[in-house]
């Protein structure tokens, strides 16, 4: 062996070990960095839109750097019009139906649904990765459509609060006149 | 305020960590000198067989090329992806390869080109030797001297592992530093969101530790930040504003 596949030869075996606790640490980080995805979206307290709007640029970026690594090239060729179409079902559900949008709520219970099926599919679709399973393209519609109704949402969902509370300022305005 | 102590440390880390990395990989470059050195090098036969291209100003020459798949894993090019010529790392960085090829080139008339492609991705190390036909066994060895060379090899092994966990473990260390920053940059008292969450992984004595920590003070601080609470309540009361103007509108 040449000096370059013995430099490589046995800088491997620092690569398995750093491989080691980056698997660690991804599994052990997984679970918090989910309570605090919840956390920080469900709150309906302090300053929800800054939040929300900064959450949903998160969740784009994850999933789109997921879906475009190269393990996944081709299997889901339409997933960008995938996203955009669940994007804009997202946030017309809950601008059509802020009538039912109640104001005293401290925590958006559907929000933190959605994001836990968005979630639990990551968590599925990396175990089907990483057990070699060839084919997952169903998970991967899936997942980039949560994403999609989960991003949609956040933006509907705090338009319809704020659009709540301007209605129930004016109806309450024009009871006091 | 920025303590002036705080960055003298930070530079003496830095410091400290890259002395240590150039001694580790000066170290490492020293004996894989030593152990190459008295090594003989096989020369390869495949400079001259493969014929060089050189082409003057507005010339055009026609070549055929025969390819071979280098990543078993990955979906077969689509009829508008473009194709160039062009070297690539993995000859110089996947053990065998170079070698296997070699051996085709070398001597193209005696091996198929679906066993030399049996053979290249038997380099990734996700075909088992014993799945391998006889004559790609017998390509493999003539090409590398060796009986089922792949087999605990740690380049390989750790490309193999690379490939499947790589992506997993990116997504999910990006998964919680993003969200780690967002708990910081959104909520009032960050710490306790944080304690909250990796007090299942670690027990209540550490968890104290930190949040009296300078890294836990550091957090509440930077999220009682003046700017950043201006720039939450901005972005909220323009997103207000947007709405009522919209309803207002409508009305």
């Amino acid at each position: 062996m040449g000096f370059t596949e013995i430099y490589g030869y046995i800088l491997s075996y620092f690569g398995i070990g750093f491989l080691g606790i980056g698997i660690l640490l991804s599994i052990g980080l997984i679970i918090p960095a989910c309570y605090w995805l919840f956390t920080s979206l469900a709150v309906n307290k302090g300053s929800v839109v800054f939040r929300r709007m900064l959450v949903m640029l998160a969740v784009i970026y994850i999933s789109f750097s997921y879906l475009g690594s190269p393990a996944f090239y081709e299997a889901a060729g339409w997933w960008k019009i995938t996203f955009l179409g669940t994007f804009i079902l997202g946030f017309i559900v809950p601008v059509f139906r802020m009538d039912i949008v109640r104001l005293d709520r401290r925590r958006d219970r559907g929000l933190a649904w959605i994001s836990s099926a968005w979630w639990i599919l990551l968590v599925f679709s990396e175990a089907l990765l990483v057990s070699g399973a060839p084919h997952q393209v169903v998970v991967l519609y899936l997942f980039i459509g949560i994403a999609g109704i989960l991003c949609g949402s956040m933006i509907g969902t705090t338009l319809a609060q704020t659009a709540r509370r301007k209605i129930a300022e004016s109806a309450q305005a024009a009871g006091g006149q | 305020m920025i303590d002036i102590s705080v960055i003298s440390k930070v530079r003496k880390v830095i410091f400290w960590v890259a002395v240590s990395a150039v001694t580790l990989f000066g170290v490492i470059a020293i004996i894989s000198f030593v152990l190459s050195s008295g090594v003989l090098k096989k020369p390869l036969q495949y400079p001259k067989v493969v014929p060089e291209i050189r082409l003057n100003p507005g010339e055009r020459k026609v070549f055929e090329f025969e390819s071979f798949c280098l990543d078993h894993s990955r979906g077969g090019p689509r009829s508008t992806d473009a194709y160039s010529l062009m070297s690539t790392p993995a000859m110089k960085l996947r053990p065998y390869l170079r070698d296997i090829f070699d051996e085709y080139l070398s001597h193209p008339s005696r091996w198929n080109q679906s066993d030399v492609q049996q053979a290249v991705w038997y380099t990734e190390g996700r075909t088992k030797w014993e799945t391998l036909s006889p004559e790609q066994r017998k390509l493999i060895q003539s090409a590398t001297g060796k009986e089922d060379p792949a087999s605990g090899h740690p380049v390989i092994f750790l490309s193999r592992m690379a490939s499947a966990f790589g992506v997993v473990v990116k997504t999910n260390l990006f998964l919680a530093l993003i969200f780690l920053g967002l708990v910081v940059l959104t909520l009032p008292s960050p710490f306790a969101v944080i304690e909250r969450g990796i007090s299942w992984m670690v027990g209540p004595r550490l968890v104290q530790k930190l949040s009296q920590s300078r890294f836990g003070q550091a957090l509440n601080t930077l999220a009682a930040n003046k700017g950043l609470e201006s720039l939450r309540i901005h972005t909220d009361v323009l997103f207000t504003r947007l709405v009522f103007r919209l309803f207002s509108r409508r009305r």
